[in-house]
């Protein structure tokens, strides 16, 4: 009985909210879709995730973003990629980046200047791999504001990531360095970003990278910074198979 | 309402279609065939076609989008590109509901390059708004809560200064 009373309630509520009197929200989500793929991430997708909730589930879908997927075969197809360059170069400002689990993406010296979000496709950040080879200063060379998410990023020698400049933000990833023989060459994050003495105070607050909720293995040292910027608000869990490490680096 | 069939003085080829509110049309099938669903029901029934029923489409609707179908049937040479951009601009340049409805035949009917001048435009009265702008264009009501709305502004926080 009231199982029933509670079916009626629901019923009633699906049908009065069909109703409604906003001709755009007749359109059906492909359409919508569709529409939101031809804006900029930046400013307007932003913006269109604010409108309401059916807009923000829309304009912040998967199928929005670019893929990386070593296997395609298509090359046709609008927004995948079979490597993370590409992608890279085709993405617009604020465009975020899915790449694919599984196997290993060569990643050697790719320089992002613009901002971009890269995230592994994995359920765990173990389980997409960018590899830098021996050979190469870095994976990836940020000269922009940009954030990495579930993704492990692994080089032979040199570093994972090299931070130029921007806001780099780097969550639940892992970051490894060979840890032998030579591990004194090589550093996880390196950071080269400088608060010059006659730049404006914005410059200066700019340029920094803040770390979460991410696994840093071997390297002589996890952060190495050339600049001005320093290690700061370190917070370190000791789990049983590894570390997990939240800190920001920043101008002092 | 509009009841109009195309010209029959044209020596083409003409089918029938049929809108949702059960209004006939007929139109040339170079026009129609514009469509790639109507295409590939042609194909599947043949010659023998008697009427296309277009349940999704009603009569005004269908008169709109046959429109756009007539005036681009055939391809576009380089000395008329710019008077069909016009034209194309004025056709699109209709209130909020029928755009919408035309959106949706277009999507239904599979017209891929009326699609894509729907979605530009809707598009276009998006850009460059705030949310709240946005929203008092569109009718839209906003849903979230101050906390939702905080949430969703910190995860899209590493792009912003």
């Amino acid at each position: 009985m009231e199982v029933k009373e509670e079916n009626k309630r629901r019923k009633w509520k699906r049908v009065s909210s069909k109703s409604s009197t906003v001709p755009i929200n007749c359109l059906d989500d492909g359409c919508l879709m569709h529409i939101f793929s031809f804006l900029s991430p930046i400013p307007d997708r932003h913006n269109t995730a604010l409108v309401c909730h059916r807009w923000q589930y829309l304009a912040c879908h998967p199928q929005l973003w670019l893929r990386v997927d070593r296997s395609v075969k298509d090359l046709t197809e609008p927004g995948v990629f079979p490597n993370i360059e590409t992608a890279v170069a085709a993405a617009r400002p604020g465009d975020t980046i899915l790449i694919a689990a599984g196997g290993r993406h060569l990643a050697s010296n790719i320089q992002i200047s613009k901002p971009l979000c890269l995230v592994g496709g994995g359920e765990l950040p173990d389980e997409t791999t960018l590899l830098c080879s021996r050979g190469s200063d870095s994976a990836l060379e940020f000269l922009s504001t940009c954030k990495l998410s579930n993704l492990t990023v692994k080089a032979e020698l040199g570093c994972c990531l090299l931070h130029r400049s921007g806001r780099l933000t780097i969550d639940g990833c892992v970051l490894q360095c060979e840890s032998n023989p030579l591990d004194h060459l090589s550093c996880p994050i390196v950071s080269t970003a400088s608060a010059q003495v006659f730049s404006s105070s914005v410059k200066c607050q700019r340029d920094r990278v803040s770390v979460s909720r991410t696994r840093i293995e071997g390297g002589a040292k996890a952060v190495l910074t050339c600049g001005d910027l320093a290690l700061q608000r370190v917070r370190v869990i000791y789990a049983r198979t590894s570390i997990f490490f939240w800190f920001d680096v920043e101008l002092q | 309402m509009a009841s109009s069939t195309s010209g029959s003085s044209s020596s083409s080829k003409v089918v029938k279609i049929r809108s949702s509110d059960n209004e006939n049309f007929e139109v040339e099938e170079a026009a129609a065939a514009r469509s790639e669903t109507i295409k590939k029901l042609l194909e599947d029934v043949g010659d023998d076609a008697d009427v296309i029923p277009l349940p999704n489409v009603d009569a005004k609707t269908l008169v709109k989008v046959m429109e756009w179908c007539k005036k681009h049937m055939d391809d576009v040479d380089e000395l008329n590109k710019e008077e069909m951009k016009t034209w194309d601009a004025e056709f699109v340049d209709m209130d909020q509901s029928c755009l919408y409805n035309v959106l949706l035949a277009a999507n239904f009917l599979n017209i891929k390059e009326l699609l894509d001048q729907l979605t530009q435009k809707v598009a276009d009265m998006i850009k460059g708004k705030s949310p709240e702008e946005i929203r008092a264009t569109f009718n839209i009501k906003n849903d979230f809560t101050p906390e939702e709305e905080a949430e969703i502004r910190k995860q899209n926080a590493w792009a912003f200064e």
